[in-house]
């Protein structure tokens, strides 16, 4: 899709951002997840609930009117509200509509949140309820997919479960420094290696903790950084969006495939080339996406990922940081705010707010999920 | 998920793997499905029962140790068939390698129904 970038004619700017801490599941209401990150990105932006005019919220797991039912403690305003659900790129979609918004002149002040926790009795999801039979019994899970990805990765390009498992060792290390990461532990080789073996190549710390936590973004217009006196130094441009729907492709790599088509749609509408990415934070769900989605979005040539980040290009301080944040492997995944935590990442290092995990020189960003369907989404921002 | 019989059919000493096949630009599909031509965007009308031969060749496999309700260890296999399809069953290998020729099988599992499994085509028919 070679449409106009919207974004180049109305900036759109991150002005806010918020976390609650992801974490394994508690007793908490998702209410108070919610409003935890929201009123945390009111703050850190100084604007307050009325100026917000659209709000879009994205969860997968916590059911209808879950957005509607959680904003109403915030106290009166004029806010349109939607809930929004892409699976694991529901946060990312969220952001993306306030982004939407902003753009085209909707609204002046959008907001983008992510909630989600398990709760019982939640239904099926479409890929069951479209009744297309399989023959695998449910013998394959999304790890068992992942782990068949990496032993094809092996076979292909020879890299070993070591340099795999190194994708883990320098996301947990990363998460230690983020107060707001489920998994805050530095973690060795031995101890990433070492059992329980969840599937093939992946130990239980190469795969996701997917647990409870939310996030939230403010987005404005440039009418109303003037209007509200934001401070325009801490305000993060978003320079390119883009989201797509996996293709037919029987004969190329579907997930590497769906990555770098939408990296690219992206990258073009921002014109820009993956070398000016500073920071990443991408669906590292399982350590081998890591690895392949490098490759997938032009960061390095097909099978040279590993020997990579074994050198350090992919630390923070590195050629690009990849998931500063921690990652899904260490930050976690509880699904809905995991694309609008990955935007607060990418706005606190182009700030030049992220204290020991910093990187130097942070000037340009990007952030991509994706989720079954399959689909995906990324986003460019810029300094 | 229920057993699939209707996704495999015995014909001889071999088992076929049932799909459909769109009219429109000859893709070969699997699973079967009546609601379109994901490569084409043909409706369902022009997608026809099509069987194939589930012979294949070992596009990835993997060894699942924690599963909430099934038996571990076991194998899993994604095969590139003739037919260029990319169909995933449960493997049953004792030294898998990707590339390897590999075909369907029935199994016994578990004191279930027939299952569908992919084997080493060497250890077929045995
Ligand atoms: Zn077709």
């Amino acid at each position: 899709m070679a449409a106009k970038n919207i974004l180049n004619d109305r900036p759109a700017y991150v002005v806010g951002i918020g976390l609650h801490r992801y974490q394994h599941a508690t007793e908490t209401s998702y209410v108070t997840l919610g409003l935890t990150a929201v009123r945390a990105a009111l703050a850190d932006a100084a604007v307050d609930w009325p100026s917000v005019e659209t709000a879009y919220v994205g969860n997968a797991r916590i059911g209808m009117a879950a957005g509607s039912t959680m904003l109403r403690y915030l106290g009166p305003s004029d806010v349109a509200v939607a809930q929004v659900e892409n699976a694991s790129a529901s946060g990312s979609t969220a952001f993306r509509q306030s982004v939407h918004d902003v753009a085209s002149g909707v609204a002046d002040v959008s907001i983008a949140i992510g909630v989600d926790k398990p709760v019982a009795g939640a239904g099926r999801g479409g890929p069951i309820n479209a009744n297309v039979p399989t023959l695998d019994h449910g013998l394959i899970v999304p790890f068992s997919h992942f782990a068949m990805l990496a032993e094809r990765y092996m076979a292909d390009t020879g890299a070993t479960v070591e340099q795999i498992a190194k994708v883990a060792v320098k996301n947990h290390g990363n998460g230690a420094r983020n107060p707001f990461a489920q998994r805050q532990k530095v973690r060795t080789l031995e101890d990433v290696l070492a059992p329980p073996q969840i599937s093939g190549a992946l130990t239980r710390l190469q795969c996701t903790p997917v647990g409870e936590g939310a996030a939230a973004v403010i987005v404005a217009s440039e009418d109303a950084l003037k209007k509200l006196g934001i401070d325009r130094d801490r305000a993060i441009r978003v320079a390119a969006s883009a989201s797509r729907l996996q293709e037919f492709t029987p004969d190329e790599n579907a997930d590497a495939a769906l990555t770098r088509k939408t990296t690219f749609e992206a990258l073009e509408a921002a014109s820009m080339s993956p070398r000016d990415l500073d920071i990443i934070e991408l669906h590292d769900a399982f350590s081998i996406e890591e690895l392949l989605y490098a490759e997938a979005m032009g960061l390095c040539g097909t099978g040279e990922a590993a020997a990579r980040l074994e050198r350090g290009e992919y630390d923070i301080g590195g050629k690009h940081a990849i998931s500063p944040s921690g990652g899904l492997l260490a930050m976690g995944h509880p699904i809905g705010p995991t694309g609008v935590g990955q935007v607060c990442e990418i706005v606190r290092q182009l700030r030049n707010e992220a204290g020991d995990r910093q990187h130097p020189q942070a000037k340009v960003g990007l952030a991509h999920m994706v989720g079954v369907g399959a689909v995906c989404v990324v986003h460019v921002l810029k300094r | 998920m229920s057993d699939r019989e209707d996704l495999w059919i015995e014909k001889g000493s071999e088992i076929f793997l049932r799909g459909v096949r769109c009219t429109n630009c000859g893709s070969i599909l699997f699973p079967p499905q009546p609601y379109g031509c994901e490569a084409c965007g043909a409706d369902g009308g022009s997608l026809e029962d099509f069987e194939f031969s589930s012979q294949g060749t070992l596009h990835s496999f993997t060894t699942v140790y924690v599963h909430p309700k099934i038996e571990t260890p076991y194998q899993v296999a994604e095969v590139r068939t003739e037919a260029r399809q990319y169909v995933r069953a449960r493997l049953d290998h004792p030294d898998p390698k990707v590339g390897e020729a590999v075909i369907g099988c029935l199994q016994i599992i578990d004191d279930d129904d027939a299952q569908f499994v992919f084997v080493p085509t060497s250890q077929a028919g045995g």
